[in-house]
């Protein structure tokens, strides 16, 4: 008879996967069939090989515990890069038509306030404190509660690079931005226009991340795990 | 040994085109498959392997689906329409490349 891993053995290799520094459900699944694949076919020509002994001959196949963390590293590249695209597209589209209007009536608004403003801190000031106050809900309230995709405590790699990846930008980002409007309280011209134009800019990014990027990737995992949506 | 180096370069290719021809196939499968249709001269490393397959699904090449079998869940791979468009532009590619390579190394087959 074919020798198949059990339920235990099964779980032992996510277990394998997390002493391997591989912590993520999402990856661990597919290291975990391939590992359990491979212990099978094992298996057919030698039934008597104990599991302990199966998963190191296997493991050593995949490179060890380095062949796994270069699995896991190249995923998070992968990922970057998919989210990096999804949010260029959605910024590609706040500058064609008809999405273009409203970004350009938001640089529009900022510019106009900035000049007839005369204290130019009045405009910037909160721009930039509701920017933060609603970086830091963002990030550390809404974030963990609607976005965060949970299951029985299994950790995701698509949650860490996500979430990194708002905090960058919104943190970061915006504490730049917050840097230069602090020295610049006095704009000219032109360092309205630029200002008004990289904000807008700053506003579509953070649309994009904070909104539409976490719903497409909700919808992604999703269609790949419908099993957690059914949890 | 030597022809694996080769082979390297072309790992895309041949994953898309083995996914264009076979349907959906999951990692392991994929390793299995390429060893068999090369008698065995290629063996494609899960450490290459992996990696490629992410790259190719952010690419929007591939697409994933997950389903349960027996204990454990598996990870199947598809092409899309853009990996199939990818597909004839990488295979045309490399017909030129093997006829420029006969031409470069045995000069004397085009000239007979």
């Amino acid at each position: 008879m074919r020798r198949v891993l059990t339920k235990e053995e099964v779980d032992d290799l996510f277990n394998f996967c997390y002493f391997n520094k591989v912590p993520y459900y999402d990856v661990q699944i597919e290291v975990v069939d391939h590992l359990a694949s491979a212990i099978e076919k094992l298996w057919e020509t030698n039934p008597d090989l104990d599991f302990d002994n199966a998963v190191y001959l296997v493991s050593q196949q995949l490179g060890g515990q380095a062949g796994l963390v270069i699995i896991k590293q190249e995923k998070e590249k992968a990922l970057r890069k998919e989210y990096r695209l999804m949010v260029w597209r959605i910024v590609v589209e706040f500058y064609r038509f008809p999405k273009i209007i409203l970004t350009a009536a938001v640089s529009l608004i900022i510019f106009f306030s900035l000049k007839n403003i005369q204290n130019d801190a009045w405009i910037l000031s909160p721009l930039i404190f509701s920017v933060s106050a609603f970086s830091l809900y963002f990030l550390y309230f809404y974030f963990p509660k609607h976005i965060k995709i949970k299951s029985d405590g299994a950790a995701f790699l698509l949650n860490e690079v996500l979430q990194n990846r708002i905090a960058y930008k919104t943190l970061l980002v915006g504490g730049y931005i917050f840097g230069i409007s602090t020295r610049l309280v006095h704009l000219s011209s032109v360092e309205s226009i630029v200002f008004s134009i990289l904000f807008s800019l700053y506003l579509v990014l953070l649309y994009a991340d904070c909104v539409v990027l976490p719903k497409k990737v909700k919808k992604h995992f999703y269609d790949q795990f419908p099993q957690f949506k059914l949890a | 040994m030597g022809s694996n180096q080769l082979y390297k370069g072309s790992l895309a290719t041949i994953i898309l085109k083995l996914l264009e021809e076979k349907g959906r196939m999951y990692g392991y499968q994929i390793t299995q498959e390429v060893k068999a249709l090369s008698a065995g001269e290629f063996v494609i490393t899960e450490g290459a392997l992996y990696p490629m397959l992410h790259k190719l699904e952010a690419d929007g090449m591939l697409t994933v689906e997950t389903e349960m079998i027996g204990n454990r869940m598996r990870k199947y791979y598809s092409i899309t329409h853009d990996g199939k468009k990818e597909v004839v532009d990488r295979m045309a590619e490399m017909e030129a490349f093997i006829r420029h390579m006969q031409t470069l190394l045995n000069p004397n087959i085009e000239l007979a």
